[in-house]
């Protein structure tokens, strides 16, 4: 039959049972019709989608993709002491994960000592805390660096990190070009969404493209950023934002390293990205796959990549945690189901799946547990796996592929105009943007045009009864006791010589990686290391806009 | 009298409760800044506020934000100025601007309020909305206009107003592009205001890397002296406008309600044919002044 | 005219993650109330001095770290030393229940945490300080 045979019959059906909304939209607003066809994907399949592992990449950039290896099962775990990490990534490990992932406390991403006044009641809270070489070597105690891949969510004190893992492997004579893992280190992306900032951006970047030379020469293995748009989307930003305001922070990483002399083909294949997946299904594997595409485009187009590997996005997923309710917490198991699907459909490279409980707590064993079995199940059990890309030609999702990759490019040449990500930054454009999606979001919850199910529909009145994580009250006077011991007992006077010397160097142009390795080995701590860079580089003034 | 006290007398006069003590006794440096938005007016205030505080001055400072329809507001200039918010010689309060010209009505009752309990310097940030903002030089002693590069139509807004009440212009981020070209057009601007015993100074800053700085305290504190000393002629001036602005505004409030009705019906009279518009106004204007 | 209500709305501690704070001022900018919002990194005494100065009638507080329960006390004594504890202390975040009634016991009028309606905070505190 033909369209319009269809279009008389829905006439007719709505005229006595009207549909149950309006309109239809994604969660990022975007206008959903009732039905594609093949006439909403007139696209070149050679040019627009091509093939797995072949530009542009809209497929996936492996050529066998999960057939081959499945994604990189990666649970974000971390706090209290590094004792207690160190048991939880060796029960993780026990379990099946296949990379570890480390969250640090507050204060270590800020670059304060747990003895720092401002330190108090942070130690050990949101992650484990990291004074000194000390407490990561006791992180990865009986693991080794070379059998594992790490990443690390850590940004404006990334420097003195990497520099601290590379010490352990250096101490372990572990050849660094053995080191796998990623470092966060997007610091652009913590002024509007994360808020762990210290120095003012230009700093920030000399730091990070510092570490982008260091780890091309010395640590071809590891991914030396992850450029994150999850953040800004759990602060409230539609999925274009997401993609937009990223790849706006990609452009500005990529034209630092270029202009200190960096060949864009030596450093683009270490960069890597992080997604939010959240509970909008196809328009989430929409917005993976275009994003491939885009970030093809705009390495091969605007950078002039000519490796493979420079344009291909690689990407770290996790699922939303602004989706997830205290309310009846073991809903989260099948939001967080459906989420993990959608990353995975959408190709990613690797997975955090969130917690039943983490809108109440930092996550218990059991609940991470569930939380990773999930991925198990999906990729075990689903057969999900077994074809690459398997929504491609989806009238839909192609459709909306190439929707979310006009209004991508549309947005990202906008914040182009206005000179680039910092400056948006800077006025304040993008933190009002995001502030923007996230009221009218709660607003729509509230007027029930959006629901979650448990809050504003079907809500019990009762609450949730689970056991919850307790971080362990002592960590921050244990934490201060041994930094005080270890300040006795290292070589204070070499500290100084070190630190001074470092100075030096943050006021030259000459890369810090070399003195800061130099440094942490001798047990100088993570504060010490701050407060020169502080001094040299200043502290970022907060551009608060509401 | 402690910062509580204070802080609940500025309540009482923004609720209409109170009244203060209206007229100024001119011990305090009261230091005006305005400009428009985005020139970073805040920093400026915190660099300069910061400058004082160290050096243990008693300082007020008053920070206008603009006001919505519902009587909500955002007042977030606090923001810039939370380091200051520690120190025992500083009195940070934030205002919603309801009223046009930049500042809120009360904020000369405030200057009074804080002068008499001692505040040395007296730091005012206007709003920064537009080019109306003249309210604040009547009642501060130096006024600073801030501006920044790639201005091109607000200086040519200035010629029609605002420079007449700058005593010291300052180019904020003269880091960037055209500085050199606002400088001048400044000068310019200056130099047509024929000759005075103040020659406005024109100064540069990088607020945010405390450039500049310390050569506007300079500035600040010489005119400060230039005001002093020129105080009883200055005086009469800033209250003749300052009597202007406050009366006129009490008008207005007192008739704005009437004059609603009034024209009301002079639309229906106009539309019924039973007037036309200079009728009608002259009506309107033979009203008010009898009735007020 | 009704009298003004004035808010102070801060992130003590070093948690970054402001969404629930700035949904919440423009919240309560929207229900006609003045909202002084002195954003990230806020020490206790920074708080305390600020909601003095401006004469708020409440101090709300977000805190998702897990450092509720020292930033509050904190805060709550300073309001005593300063005599300022008619000032009412609200906080937003991720809190455990034992958490919720500990802080209740020790001064804090409501803990909100994560499902909370914007109109139900939004009332709340306006009945507080009727």
């Amino acid at each position: 039959m033909t369209k319009k045979n269809y279009e008389d019959l829905v006439k007719k059906t709505t005229a006595r049972f009207p549909e149950i909304k309006k309109e239809f939209k994604t969660n990022s607003k975007l206008d959903v019709k009732r039905l594609y066809t093949k006439d909403d994907v007139k696209i070149d399949y050679d040019s627009e989608l091509g093939y797995p592992g072949l530009y542009p990449y809209t497929r996936g950039v492996q050529p066998t993709m999960y057939r081959g290896r499945t994604w990189t099962m990666r649970q974000y775990a971390g706090f209290g002491s590094a004792k207690e990490t160190n048991k939880r990534f060796k029960y993780l490990l026990k379990q099946g994960q296949t990379g570890l992932s480390i969250a640090f406390d507050l204060p270590t991403q800020l670059g304060y000592d747990s003895d720092n006044p401002v330190a108090k009641g942070e130690v050990g809270r949101v992650g484990v805390a990291i004074d000194t070489l000390k407490d990561l070597e006791e992180v990865f105690n009986g693991i080794f660096l070379d059998k594992v891949s790490t990443s690390m969510t850590i940004n404006s004190t990334a420097i003195v990190l990497i520099a601290m893992y590379i010490a352990i492997a250096q101490k372990n004579n572990i050849n660094l070009d053995k080191l796998r893992g990623t470092i966060q280190n997007d610091v652009l992306k913590e002024y509007f969404a994360r808020g762990t900032y210290i120095y003012p951006p230009k700093q920030s970047m000399r730091i990070i493209t510092d570490i982008f030379e260091y780890c091309s020469k010395n640590l071809p293995n590891f991914n030396t950023i992850s450029i994150s748009g999850y953040h800004a989307r759990e602060a409230g930003c539609t999925a274009v934002q997401e993609l937009a305001f990223t790849f706006g922070d990609a452009i500005e990483y990529v034209k630092s390293a270029i202009n200190i002399g960096l060949n864009v083909d030596d450093f683009a294949p270490r960069l890597s990205f992080f997604f939010s997946v959240d509970n909008d299904f196809f328009e989430e594997i929409a917005k993976f796959r275009a994003a491939r595409k885009i970030w093809a485009k705009l390495m091969k187009d605007k950078f002039k990549a000519e490796n493979q590997k420079s344009m291909t996005m690689k990407f770290h997923c996790q699922t939303s945690g602004a989706s997830l309710t205290a309310h009846e917490p073991e809903n989260n198991i099948v939001r967080v189901t459906l989420q993990a699907l959608a990353a995975v459909l959408g190709g990613t490279q690797s997975l955090h799946t969130n917690s039943k409980d983490e809108a109440l707590a930092l996550p218990s064993e059991e609940s991470v547990r569930t939380a990773l079995r999930t991925q198990q199940i999906i990729a075990e059990e689903s057969n999900v796996i077994n074809t690459i890309d398997p929504l491609g030609g989806s009238y839909y999702v192609e459709s909306l592929t190439k929707k979310i990759e006009d209004e991508t490019f549309k947005l990202i040449e906008e914040i182009e105009k206005k000179g680039g990500m910092i400056s948006c930054i800077e006025s304040g454009f993008i933190q009002k943007e995001i502030q923007k999606q996230a009221y009218s979001y709660q607003k729509e919850i509230e007027e029930k045009k959006k629901i979650v199910v448990g809050v504003n529909k079907y809500a019990l009145d009762k609450k949730a009864d689970i056991k919850l994580l307790k971080v362990n009250p002592e960590v921050e006077s244990l934490q201060i006791k041994n930094l005080e011991k270890i300040k006795q007992k290292r070589n204070n006077e070499k500290i100084r010589q070190l630190l001074i010397q470092l100075k030096k160097i943050a006021e030259s142009d000459e890369n810090l990686m070399p003195i800061i390795i130099e440094c942490v080995k001798e047990y100088a701590t993570l504060q010490e290391i701050c407060d020169v860079l502080r001094q040299v580089f200043t502290e970022y003034k907060v551009v608060e806009i509401l | 009298m402690n910062s509580r006290e204070i802080a609940k007398t500025i309540s009482k006069i923004e609720n209409n409760e109170l009244k203060v003590n209206s007229t100024r006794n001119y011990n305090a440096h009261v230091i005006g800044i305005t400009g428009p938005l985005g020139v970073g007016k805040s920093t400026l205030v915190f660099q300069i506020a910061k400058h004082y505080a160290d050096a243990g001055i008693k300082l007020g400072i008053i920070l206008n934000d603009p006001s919505s329809e519902n009587g909500g507001s955002f007042l977030g200039d606090r923001i810039r100025m939370q380091k200051l918010c520690e120190y025992d010689n500083v009195f940070i309060r934030s205002l919603s601007a309801k009223d046009s010209g930049g500042v809120a009505k009360i904020s000369g009752e405030i200057i009074n309020l804080l002068e008499e309990k001692g505040f040395e310097k007296i730091i005012i940030e206007s709003v920064g909305a537009g080019q109306s903002e003249i309210e604040i030089a009547n009642i501060v002693d130096t006024c600073i206009v801030v501006l920044m590069p790639g201005l091109g139509d607000e200086i040519q807004a200035l010629k029609s107003g605002i420079n007449e009440i700058a005593d010291i212009f300052v180019v904020n981020k003269a880091d960037i592009n055209q500085a050199e070209r606002t400088l001048r057009e400044l000068e310019m601007l200056v130099n047509m205001r024929g000759k005075t015993s103040w020659k406005i100074p024109i100064v540069k800053t990088i607020a945010i890397k405390h450039k500049g700085i310390n050569e506007l305290i300079e500035k600040i504190e010489l005119h400060n002296d230039y005001f002093k000393k020129n105080l009883t002629q200055i005086k009469k001036s800033k209250l003749r406008n300052e009597l202007n602005y406050l009366i006129k505004y009490e008008i207005n409030k007192k008739i704005d309600k009437k004059l609603n009705k009034l024209i009301e019906t002079s639309v229906q009279d106009i539309i019924n044919n039973n007037s036309d518009v200079n009728n009608a106004i002259n009506k309107v204007v033979d009203k008010i002044k009898f009735e007020s | 005219m009704s009298k003004k209500i004035r808010i102070l709305i801060a992130k003590p501690g070093l948690d970054g993650h402001d969404r629930g704070a700035k949904v919440m001022a423009n919240a309560f900018r929207d229900s006609g109330v003045e909202v002084i919002y002195t954003g990230l990194r806020q020490t206790p005494l920074q708080i305390v001095n600020a909601a003095i100065q401006e004469d708020v009638l409440v101090i709300g507080l977000s805190v998702l770290s897990g450092a509720h329960m020292h930033l509050c006390k904190e805060v709550l004594k300073l309001l005593k030393e300063k005599k300022a504890f008619d000032i009412n202390v609200v906080v937003g975040g991720i809190i455990p229940e034992k958490d919720i009634k500990e802080l209740k016991r020790i001064g804090i009028k409501s803990v909100f945490g994560p499902g909370t309606f914007m109109k139900d905070a939004v009332e709340f505190v306006k009945k507080l300080v009727k």
